[in-house]
């Protein structure tokens, strides 16, 4: 059973790491993305604005709970 | 992305640096502290060694056919690996020193800018979007990431400095210094 959960944990390590807004923001930009690009839209700036916004998020919830 | 930002935080003093020296030393020990090589060899270098070698070697296999069977020529991205392979042998050779020489906590930095400049162009291109400037669009997504994470960087050395400051600031003013 423990080997399972390791199995099971080291995939959720891989995909989604330390910060679950970070792996939920990637997603959100991504479908954003496809969802301007079937409208035509050459929305490529999409993707490096989020991943500026958030690493900014987690930088800074991360400096608030640090000691 | 996670290996950029744990990369920020290190460099922004809001996370350890790793001891490579230490680790090192401690893998070293556990080495020698194997046991000694039986009559068949020693196992705990072949398992070490064959580990190494197999992932590495799976990964260079995977770059290998993803980029050659994109670009219409495996045996062209075969020969630039077998180059790689010789490449890192010859400074692996003419180096021969260990691996807690190399600035870790640098190269990680450099590596997360990589990871997530190609994943941003990557994942950008599967959506069906072109980039403006086509290919050229990996530098300049390299530079403008590069840019920020150096700010945020330099942002948290200073948010650090002045949580630093502040206790001393406080038992100044508890001792009638600060007033």
């Amino acid at each position: 059973m423990s080997s399972i959960m390791n199995f099971l944990r080291f995939w959720y390590n891989f995909i989604v790491g330390d910060d679950r807004i970070i792996a939920a923001g990637v997603v959100l930009a991504l479908v954003v993305s496809a969802v301007l690009a079937r409208r035509d839209l050459n929305a490529w700036w999409v993707m490096p604005v989020a991943v500026v916004v958030l690493l900014a998020v987690s930088l800074w919830r991360e400096t608030r709970t640090a000691h | 992305m996670p290996r950029l930002r744990k990369a920020i935080l290190r460099a922004g003093h809001y996370k350890a640096f790793r001891d490579e020296e230490a680790l090192y030393r401690k893998e070293l020990a556990d080495a020698r502290g194997a046991g000694r090589p039986s009559r068949i060899g020693d196992w705990y270098a072949f398992t070490l060694a064959f580990k190494a070698v197999f992932l590495e070697g799976l990964e260079v296999a995977f770059i290998v056919l993803t980029f050659g069977t994109s670009q219409g020529s495996i045996p062209l991205a075969a020969l630039g690996a077998g180059i790689a392979i010789l490449v890192v042998v010859a400074v692996g050779a003419l180096v021969h020193q260990p691996l807690s020489r190399v600035p870790e906590n640098t190269m990680k930095f450099a590596v997360g800018l990589m990871l997530a400049a190609f994943g941003i162009f990557w994942s950008v291109e599967g959506t069906g979007i072109a980039w403006p400037g086509a290919d050229v669009a990996f530098l300049y997504n390299l530079a403008f990431l590069t840019l920020i994470a150096f700010g945020m960087v330099a942002v948290l050395r200073r948010l650090h400095g002045r949580r630093e400051e502040r206790p001393a600031t406080t038992s100044a003013n508890i001792a009638g210094i600060g007033e």
